[in-house]
């Protein structure tokens, strides 16, 4: 193997490590290309360049692609604007109140990275991509969430009369709990919307998982939660350890339906895993959603099925 | 072909970016038990020590060139009294006493603004690469002790004593152990006076660097010019951006925003601690978001 070679392959195996290209999670597709990878926080909008000829109106110029791109970006703005940051706020309703925030964030947006065909003349993609990790999440999430707080938000009602609905009761709290590495909620069969800082509640009312339990600099890096679409411990070692807690959530909360429901064993057993080892600190939690859902992206729209918002419980 | 040398540019940059933050923010220091010594004054000093190593790295990190092992040595161990301002934060990893002595491991936040002031002022952003000349006069009934200190106080700063050059720095022992010295340039003078001949020196020294920086550095000052942005907002990211860069560039002034139908560009008078630094950093950070850049030495001009 030449030198080159060797360099290379050494720096493609350590710049991107196996954990990054092996967990993407739940995908969120918008429309013209555009996703959101709900596992390792990937906001990317993809956009189809037709060799000339194929399309009059798109010719292939450098400045034809920087317009392309100009219009990714734009469509990646109204994405992150879109997305929920818990059951109450949006991205775009918490800039709304801060101008130089928000010029912040378009600023990541339209300095994001960005990649284009070698050869305008043979078509291509042109790429764009951020990520609600590191700078955009440290803008976006907003610095009066009670991070790693230890106090454990509080429902009005208690949801143990109504849901019907209980988890076999599991091994007494505190007992057991240090042998998982992390926790996976399924919530497979619900209609959730995923969210940047959601917590998951008991039956009981409380909080039991969430951005209280998580620093904020843990969930600005690694995200509170991941979201997946498989429920399989092995394709989700890398974010919850070799010996995950898996729950099944028994309703969603909110009026977007971004907080989970649980039961009240199991939150008490979630709350003992987290105390112990290091899984609250590093973010160990993933929650199941089923098959992915296109959605538009105009902020605070969400117009699928399921998606609605329901009333306040 | 192109991919690959990008991909080997952004690995270069990842990993420097890696060990640069790494080698500043964690400690590791070895107190030896010493007889007489309690426990909490041996913690303190391996606490001081800590901060003093951490802050020594993070100096190293910007000064624009490597200090040699004698001043490496003075300067660590006038650290260990003087770091106190440098220390944003801190937090004990771990302290395990043996009956060998006393292992501590530190994460230790440095504020790096005051930082680089202070070592601006300090002088040693100007004299790191060519010492300083200037005349040095002390008293002849000096005692040892001092005269020891006061040499190595000029090999830590970089100053060269010649006779008759300008500035001129007199220090004087008066009474209780009380340094009083003087510092003459030009036609302006300044006292100090103090029981630590080291606050002495820096405090009028502090006034030469402080006020001939300008045009000391002016020969580290380059342009920086940017294009290919479609918002405004996007060339003010990449000034924060900049900012941040800050064991490579000492200073950043955007000075022009240039907003074209064509597209958005944006100049910069970057004062360079390291030209390779900056140009690997560009190189890793602006192409791949479609940005083209170019560096020029004539700013200012």
């Amino acid at each position: 193997m030449s030198l080159r070679m060797f360099i290379l392959t050494t720096a493609i195996l350590l710049a991107f490590p196996a954990w990054a290209l092996s967990f993407q999670g739940f995908v969120q597709s918008f429309d013209e290309g555009g996703s959101i990878t709900w596992g390792n926080g990937d906001v990317t909008v993809v956009r189809v360049l037709l060799p000339p000829g194929e399309d009059s109106s798109v010719k292939l110029t450098p400045l034809s692609v920087r317009k392309v791109a100009s219009s990714a970006r734009k469509q990646m703005l109204d994405m992150i604007m879109s997305v929920r940051i818990d059951g109450k706020r949006t991205v775009s309703a918490f800039l709304s109140d801060d101008a130089e925030l928000a010029a912040r964030v378009r600023g990541v947006v339209h300095n994001s990275p960005f990649e284009r065909p070698a050869m305008f003349e043979d078509g291509g993609e042109v790429r764009v991509s951020e990520k609600f990790r590191g700078k955009l999440a440290e803008l976006v999430l907003p610095t009066t969430i009670q991070f790693q707080s230890g106090v454990p938000p509080k429902l009005s009602t208690s949801m143990e009369q109504n849901l019907s609905y209980q988890d076999g009761v599991p091994e007494e709290a505190g007992v057991g709990a240090r042998g998982y590495t992390g926790v996976i909620i399924d919530a497979s069969g619900l209609q959730v919307t995923p969210a940047l800082a959601p917590v998951i509640y008991g039956q009981d009312g409380l909080g039991a998982y969430g951005p209280f339990l998580v620093s904020r600099a843990n969930a600005i890096n690694k995200g509170v939660v991941a979201y997946a679409n498989t429920s399989n411990p092995t394709a989700l070692r890398d974010r919850v350890g070799n010996n995950p807690l898996t729950v099944r959530a028994l309703s969603a909360y909110g009026s977007w339906r971004t907080d989970l429901i649980i039961s009240s064993p199991m939150a008490q057993l979630v709350r003992s895993v987290m105390r112990s080892g290091s899984a609250a600190a590093n973010c160990r939690v993933v929650i199941v959603l089923k098959t992915p859902v296109k959605v538009d992206s105009e902020a605070d729209v969400q117009s699928e099925e399921g998606l609605q918002p329901v009333k306040e419980q | 072909m192109l991919k690959a040398r990008f991909i080997i540019v952004n690995f270069v940059v990842c990993m420097w970016l890696l060990v640069g933050v790494a080698s500043a923010s964690e400690v590791r220091v070895f107190k030896p038990m010493e007889e007489g010594v309690s426990p909490m004054a041996l913690r303190k000093t391996a606490m001081a020590e800590g901060f003093a190593q951490a802050v020594l790295e993070e100096a190293k990190l910007m000064l624009p060139g490597d200090m040699d092992e004698v001043r490496t040595e003075l300067f660590k161990a006038y650290l260990k009294d003087h770091s106190q301002p440098y220390i944003q934060g801190y937090k004990v990893l771990s302290s395990q006493s043996m009956e060998a002595g006393l292992i501590l491991r530190l994460d230790v936040k440095v504020n790096k603004l005051t930082l680089r002031n202070g070592l601006k002022s300090m002088g040693l952003f100007t004299t790191m690469n060519s010492p300083q000349s200037a005349s040095v006069v002390w008293p002849e009934d000096f005692d040892e002790a001092s005269m020891t200190q006061l040499q190595g106080l000029m090999t830590l700063t970089g100053i060269q004593a010649v006779q008759g050059a300008s500035p001129t720095f007199v220090i004087e022992q008066g009474p209780k152990e009380i340094y009083k010295a003087r510092f003459e340039l030009d036609t302006r003078e300044w006292v100090s006076t103090n029981k630590d001949m080291s606050v002495v020196w820096f405090e009028l020294w502090s006034r030469y660097f402080n006020r001939s920086e300008a045009n000391v550095n002016r020969a580290n000052v380059q342009k920086l010019s940017v294009t290919g942005w479609f918002s405004p907002d996007a060339a003010l990211e990449f000034d924060r951006v900049l900012q941040s860069w800050d064991s490579t560039v000492q200073e950043v002034r955007l000075v022009e925003l240039d907003m074209q139908p064509s597209g958005v560009g944006g100049t910069w008078e970057v004062r360079l601690l390291s030209g390779d630094r900056l140009a690997m950093l560009l190189q890793g950070y602006l192409p791949q978001r479609g940005l083209t850049y170019q560096i020029s030495e004539d700013a200012g001009k």
